[in-house]
């Protein structure tokens, strides 16, 4: 099989993937995730029942595919950053990396009616209510929490077993959850909420800056 | 004290009700507790249901009437922390700062016995983490670790509302979110850090003390510990 043969096929397989991710999603949106069949993700995306079992092995490893990708690029990118850079700078740089990779974090989304929607993941939506994606979710964020502490201990060259790496990536992790959970709490106020990237740097500079920032003056309530 | 009465007073019918529910809340209450002891003591994985029903010295289907599996009972532990915890925030005087509250509020769960405080040792003086930390950094079902995120998401919109009222936010502010979410990240430094540390550490601080630490850090602000550094 030449060269080209190869490319075509995988950027066939990619494709296909790709369509099964897509119409999966839309249904586990419309329907609910328990009452979607892997036959009504097949049936939609027009590929035979056992193609899907080529790509995944089970339903919720196509919730978890977006989520999961994500988690990786945002690892990645992070690691990728020069050096010398704040956490603050690696962050904010990492999320150019993902909004040019054709991630819409960055976007103030609205839908037909002009209403505000955060660009989560399917797979943190189900965790409401699925307690075995919810355990994935919860996986992947404990993952990409150790690989963060690995690359700011690299970065700023903290010992083996100090605590301050993991300190910072704690951080990042709350800062995720700020953008994730905080959307709902933003947008309860106001009719023009920030992004969940802005919500997310938000969060970060103040863990950056410090908290008491957040409570100085406030503490007669 | 009724000593005599007792008995006769099972005849009611409404009684025996109350009795009934009573022992079975007992039951339950031993059951949880012997999985505790044996949590702690040889670890989550290691524990069988016979060994926590041998311990509680009831039959091994009795479990089953009143838990679905080993996780369950574990949860149980967890989920009653974190609403001691939720509960002993909330009921913090008005007027403290966020560290003041969380330094308060772990003083109280110690008065309920909790030993999170306590620099833990077995027999042979190894450190061990306390209970729900050890659970949390063996568990690797996702069903289990579902429950934990959920657990935690519930905490932390508990902890946003608290602030938002404490430090008078209006609503769509992110602030009392970012102070929620602070307390989280504190947790899992606690849990997660706990083994990096008493890796490299033979008298690791507790896990308490870790979470304290973690959000003394954020109250002053990373950015201290990233400004001598950041030139590596």
């Amino acid at each position: 099989m030449t060269q080209v043969e190869t490319n075509r096929r995988e950027r066939k397989k990619a494709v296909t993937r790709a369509r099964i991710i897509e119409e999966a999603t839309a249904l586990f949106r419309r329907n609910g995730y328990q009452s979607t069949t892997i036959e009504d993700i097949t049936e939609a995306a027009d590929v035979a029942p056992r193609t899907f079992y080529s790509y995944f092995d089970a339903k919720v490893d196509v919730a978890l595919a977006q989520f999961e990708e994500w988690a990786r690029h945002h690892v990645e990118a992070m690691e990728a950053r020069p050096a010398g850079e704040s956490p603050v700078e690696m962050a904010a740089g990492a999320l150019d990396v993902l909004t040019s990779m054709g991630y819409v974090t960055s976007r103030r989304l609205r839908d037909e009616n002009g209403i505000p929607f955060p660009p989560i993941a399917v797979a943190v939506l189900l965790s409401e209510t699925e307690p075995e994606v919810a355990g994935r979710v919860y996986q992947v964020m404990v993952s990409f929490q150790t690989r963060m502490t690995e690359l700011f201990r690299n970065r700023l060259g903290y010992p083996i077993g100090a605590l301050e790496p993991r300190i910072i990536a704690a951080s990042m992790t709350a800062t995720w959850l700020v953008a994730v959970y905080g959307f709902a709490d933003v947008a309860a106020g106001t009719s023009d909420p920030p992004s969940t990237d802005e919500l997310g740097l938000a969060g970060l500079r103040a863990y950056s800056d410090g908290l008491s920032a957040l409570w100085e003056g406030r503490l007669g309530h | 004290m009724v000593p005599d009465g007792e008995e006769h007073q099972v005849m009611v019918p409404v009684e025996g009700t109350n009795r009934r529910e009573r022992k079975k809340a007992e039951t339950r209450t031993r059951i949880i507790e012997a999985a505790a002891t044996l949590f702690q003591r040889n670890g989550y994985q290691a524990t069988s249901i016979e060994d926590i029903t041998e311990m509680a010295d009831v039959a091994p289907r009795t479990f089953y009437s009143y838990f679905d599996a080993k996780a369950d009972v574990a949860m149980v532990q967890l989920d009653r922390w974190n609403e001691d915890l939720a509960e002993a925030m909330e009921s913090r005087p008005p007027g403290e700062t966020l560290d003041e509250m969380v330094a308060g509020a772990l003083a109280t769960l110690d008065d309920l016995g909790y030993v999170n405080s306590q620099r833990l040792r077995d027999e042979d003086g190894r450190p061990f983490p306390p209970l729900g930390v050890g659970l949390l950094m063996a568990e690797t079902e996702p069903e289990v670790a579902g429950r934990i995120y959920q657990s935690t998401v519930r905490f932390q919109d508990r902890m946003t509302v608290l602030f938002r009222g404490r430090f008078g936010y209006p609503p769509g502010s992110i602030e009392p979110r970012v102070l929620a979410a602070a307390l989280t990240a504190s947790w899992f430094v606690a849990v997660y850090g706990f083994g990096e540390v008493a890796a490299v550490d033979s008298d690791p601080p507790s896990t308490d003390e870790l979470g304290l630490q973690s959000l003394a850090m954020y109250t002053s602000g990373i950015a201290g510990l990233v400004e001598r550094r950041v030139l590596h």
